[in-house]
C-alpha cells in the first residue's frame, strides 16, 4: 500500500469523524501538519483538542476519515464504514514514530525516574541498559532532573513529575511529540517551569510538536501555528500573529477575550 | 449485565454436564425423592443465618461504638475482642461453646449455639463494616450537629448512623452471604443443616454423592441469586 | 497448670499438621488464583467462562461441603483422596477462587491511564502487563491477600471434620480424654490466634519490603 507523501507533511488527517454515541467529537476534520513544525490547538473544553492527539497516539479509533503519519496509512475508513484497516505491525510502527505526554503525568509509580525513562528504550527499542541509562541522563539533564535520577514519582512535584514524563517520552526518540494540556493539573508556579523546560525543548529540536493548551501566552510564544477549534471543527487557523493580534473570525475574537480576561 | 448473565449460564451448564456424564453414577429418581429432607433442612440453615446475622449486627455495632470509645481501655478490650474472633477458626469457637457453656451452668441446645457461635465470629467482621461506614460519613457532619448543640449519644444516633448505614448494607449482605455458607460447620455439634441431614441419608443409604451433590448445588444456587441481589443493591444504595 | 505442658506437645504435633495444610493449601491458591484472576479478565469466553465458573463454584458452595464431596463423593468417579490430600486441594482451590477476586480487583484498580501511558511508550500488551500493569496491582493485592492467608488457615479446622489429625482434632482428642474443655480450646485458639498474628505480621513486613511510594 503506497501512499504518496506530498512536500514533507509528517501529519494528515482527511476528513476525519469521530464520535462517542450520539456526540460527534470531530466532523469532517483535515488537519496537515509540517515536518518539524510546532502547532498549538486551543478552543473552549470539549471542543475535540484532546481527541485529535489521542488519534494520532493511536489510543482512539476513528469513525471514518483518513489519518496518514509520516508516510504510513493509519486510518482509511469511507463514511460507509468500509476501508482499509491496517495490520497490528502497522499501527506499531506508527505509535513508534509518536511519543505523547499526558495531563495526569501517567508516571509508573513503581519505578523509580531513571526506569521509567529507560525501561521502554530498554525492553521496546532493544538498547543496551547502559546506553539507554546514558541517553537518560541526558534527558534529564535536558529538564533539569538529574539529581531525582533515584527517585520515586511519590517524591516529586507535580511540575518534576511533568518534567519526568517529558524525558520518558523524548527516551523513545519519537518524530513528533504530543502535549495534551500539560500544565492543566500545576500551580501557575510550577507549569511556568514546565513550559520553560518545554520551551527551550522546541528550540534545540527540529521534532514534530503539537500541544493541546489553555495557556494562550505560551502558544504564542511556543507555536508556527495557531489552530482555534470549537465542536469538533477548526474555526480559524494561523500564525500567532494572526490570530491573537488579527483574528478573522468574530467567535474567536471572542473566546480570546474571555480567556485573556480571565488570566 | 450481558456479560454477567453468560457467565452464570455457563456456570449452570458445566454442572449439568458433570452430573449427565456418570448418569449410572447419580441416581436422579433417589436425587429427587432427597429434595422434601433437604428442603426443610434448608429452612433450618436460613434460620441460623438470619438470627446470627441478627445477633452479629447488634454485637458488631456494640464493638464499633467501643473501638470508638476514648478510654483506653474500652478500645483495646474491644480492639483485642474483634482481632481474636476474626482470627480463629469458627469452627473451635462452636466447639468451645458447646463443650464450655454447659460447664458453666448454661444449657443451650445445639441450634442456640450455633447461632451464638455465628452471631460472635461475624461480629468481629461487621464491626470494621461499622467503622468503615462511621468514618466514611464526614468529620463535618459531627461538627455540624456539635455547633447545634446536638448531644453525642443524639448526633450519633440521628445524623450519623443513617447516613453511615445504607453505604453499608451491600458489605452487609456480603457476610451474610459468607455466614451462610458457614453453617455448614453447625454440623459438628449435631445441628440437622443441610450438611449434617447430606450425612446422615448418607450413612443410612450408604449413597454419598447425591446428597453431597445436591446440597452444593443448593448452595451455588441461594449464593448466586443472593449475589445477584446484592449487586442491584449496590447500584441502588452505592459505595 | 503442669497438665497443660503434658498437652503442649500433642497439640504441638497438631500445629504442624495445620502448618502443612496451610502452606500446601497456599500453593495450590497462589497460582490458581493468578491464572484464573487474569483469565476472568480476558474478553475471550475460552478463558473467562471456564474461569467464571471456577470462581462462582468454589465461592457459591460451602467450603465444608467441598470437602466433604471431594472426601466422600469423588471416590464414586474413581478418584480416592486421603484426608490430607483432600484438605490441601479444597481448600487450595476454594482460597484461590476467592484470590482469583483479589487478583481481578487489583488488576482492574490500576487506572486505564498506565494502559495509555504504556500504549505510548510501544510496550505490547503482554510487556504492558508483566511490566507496567501486574507489578502494581500485586502491591494493591497484598492486604487482602494476606486476610485470604489468615482465612485459610481458619479453614484448616474444617479438615477435622473428615479425620484429619491436625490441631482442631487433636484439641478434640484431649478434650474426649481429659474433659477439661475450657482449657483445652482456650489453648487452642491461642495458638489459632498466634499463627494469625504470624501471617499478619509476615503480610506487614512484605507490604513494607515491596511498597515503593515512600512519599
Amino acid at each position: 500500500m503506497a501512499i504518496e507523501t506530498q512536500s514533507n507533511r509528517i501529519i494528515q488527517m482527511q476528513k476525519v469523524c469521530k464520535r462517542y454515541g450520539a456526540l460527534t467529537v470531530l466532523q469532517n476534520l483535515d488537519i496537515d501538519i509540517e515536518s518539524s513544525e510546532k502547532v498549538a490547538l486551543i478552543g473552549p473544553s470539549g471542543s475535540g483538542k484532546s481527541t485529535i492527539l489521542r488519534i494520532l497516539m493511536t489510543l482512539e479509533s476513528i469513525d471514518s476519515g483518513r489519518v496518514v503519519i509520516d508516510g504510513e496509512s493509519l486510518y482509511d475508513i469511507h463514511e460507509d464504514s468500509t476501508g482499509s484497516s491496517v495490520s497490528k505491525q502497522q499501527v506499531s510502527r506508527i505509535r513508534a514514530k509518536v511519543g505523547m505526554v499526558f495531563q495526569s503525568f501517567n508516571l509508573f509509580p513503581h519505578m523509580s525516574v531513571l526506569r521509567n525513562i529507560t525501561e521502554a528504550p530498554i525492553h521496546v527499542l532493544k538498547l543496551s541498559r547502559e546506553e539507554a541509562e546514558q541517553q537518560a541522563v541526558e534527558f534529564l539533564d535536558l529538564v533539569g532532573l538529574q539529581d531525582k535520577i533515584n527517585a520515586y514519582p511519590a517524591q516529586l512535584s507535580g511540575g518534576q513529575k511533568q518534567r519526568v514524563a517529558i524525558a520518558r517520552a523524548l527516551a523513545m526518540q519519537p518524530k513528533i511529540m504530543l502535549f495534551d494540556e500539560i500544565t492543566s493539573a500545576l500551580d501557575p508556579e510550577l507549569a511556568a517551569e514546565v513550559l520553560l523546560v518545554l520551551k527551550n525543548l522546541a528550540r534545540k529540536t527540529d521534532r514534530t510538536m503539537l500541544m493541546v493548551t489553555h495557556q494562550m501566552h505560551f502558544a504564542q510564544e511556543f507555536a508556527d501555528r495557531i489552530i482555534f477549534m470549537e465542536q469538533g471543527k477548526i474555526v480559524e487557523q494561523g500564525s500567532p500573529e494572526k490570530i491573537f493580534n488579527h483574528p478573522q473570525k468574530e467567535r474567536t475574537r471572542s473566546f480570546l477575550k474571555t480567556v485573556l480576561e480571565a488570566t | 449485565m450481558h456479560f454477567r448473565s453468560s457467565s452464570e449460564i455457563g456456570t449452570l451448564c458445566f454442572l449439568r454436564e458433570r452430573l449427565t456424564v456418570n448418569e449410572n453414577i447419580f441416581d436422579w429418581a433417589f436425587a429427587l425423592s432427597l429434595l422434601p429432607k433437604l428442603l426443610d433442612a434448608l429452612i433450618i440453615t436460613v434460620t441460623a443465618t438470619v438470627m446470627g446475622m441478627a445477633l452479629a449486627m447488634l454485637l458488631g455495632l456494640l464493638w464499633a461504638v467501643l473501638k470508638k470509645s476514648k478510654q483506653p481501655v474500652m478500645y483495646w478490650m474491644a480492639t483485642t475482642i474483634v482481632e481474636f474472633f476474626r482470627s480463629t477458626p469458627l469452627l473451635v469457637q462452636v466447639y468451645f461453646l458447646f463443650y464450655v457453656l454447659p460447664d458453666a451452668g448454661l444449657r443451650l441446645t445445639p441450634f442456640q449455639t450455633g447461632v451464638l457461635a455465628l452471631g460472635i465470629h461475624y461480629s468481629a467482621y461487621l464491626a470494621e463494616v461499622y467503622r468503615a461506614g462511621i468514618e466514611s460519613v464526614p468529620k463535618a457532619q459531627w461538627e455540624a450537629a456539635e455547633a447545634l448543640n446536638f448531644s453525642k449519644g443524639h448526633t450519633f444516633k440521628a445524623i450519623i448512623l443513617p447516613q453511615a448505614l445504607p453505604p453499608i448494607i451491600p458489605a452487609l449482605g456480603n457476610y451474610l452471604i459468607a455466614m451462610f455458607k458457614d453453617t455448614p460447620m453447625l454440623s459438628a455439634i449435631t445441628v440437622l443443616e443441610l450438611l449434617q441431614t447430606a450425612k446422615i441419608i448418607g450413612a443410612e443409604t450408604f449413597r454419598y454423592t447425591e446428597p453431597l451433590t445436591l446440597v452444593g448445588i443448593l448452595f451455588l444456587i441461594l449464593s448466586l441469586i443472593s449475589a445477584r441481589m446484592i449487586r442491584f443493591m449496590e447500584k441502588r444504595y452505592g459505595y | 497448670m503442669t497438665e497443660i505442658f503434658s498437652w503442649l506437645p500433642i497439640l504441638l504435633s497438631g500445629v504442624k499438621t495445620t502448618v502443612l495444610l496451610t502452606v500446601g493449601a497456599a500453593l495450590i491458591a497462589c497460582p490458581m488464583a493468578l491464572i484464573f484472576g487474569l483469565a476472568r479478565l480476558s474478553s475471550h469466553p475460552s478463558l473467562y467462562l471456564p474461569s467464571a465458573c471456577y470462581i462462582e463454584i468454589f465461592r457459591g458452595t460451602s467450603a465444608l461441603v467441598q470437602l466433604f464431596w471431594f472426601y466422600y463423593v469423588l471416590p464414586h468417579f474413581g478418584w480416592k483422596l486421603d484426608a490430607f490430600s483432600a484438605g490441601v486441594l479444597v481448600l487450595g482451590l476454594n482460597i484461590g477462587a476467592y484470590g482469583a477476586e483479589v487478583v481481578r480487583g487489583a488488576v482492574q484498580a490500576v487506572p486505564r491511564e498506565q494502559y495509555e501511558a504504556a500504549q505510548a511508550l510501544s510496550f505490547s500488551r503482554q510487556q504492558t502487563m508483566t511490566r507496567i500493569i501486574l507489578p502494581q496491582a500485586f502491591v494493591a493485592m497484598l492486604p487482602p491477600a494476606g486476610n485470604l492467608m489468615i482465612e485459610l488457615l481458619k479453614s484448616t479446622a474444617l479438615v477435622s471434620m473428615i479425620t484429619l489429625s491436625e490441631l482442631t482434632f487433636k484439641g478434640q482428642i484431649l478434650r474426649a480424654s481429659t474433659l477439661k474443655s475450657t482449657e483445652i480450646f482456650t489453648i487452642t485458639l491461642l495458638i489459632y490466634f498466634l499463627l494469625s498474628l504470624c501471617i499478619s505480621g509476615a503480610v506487614r513486613k512484605l507490604e513494607r519490603y515491596v511498597s515503593y511510594a515512600k512519599g
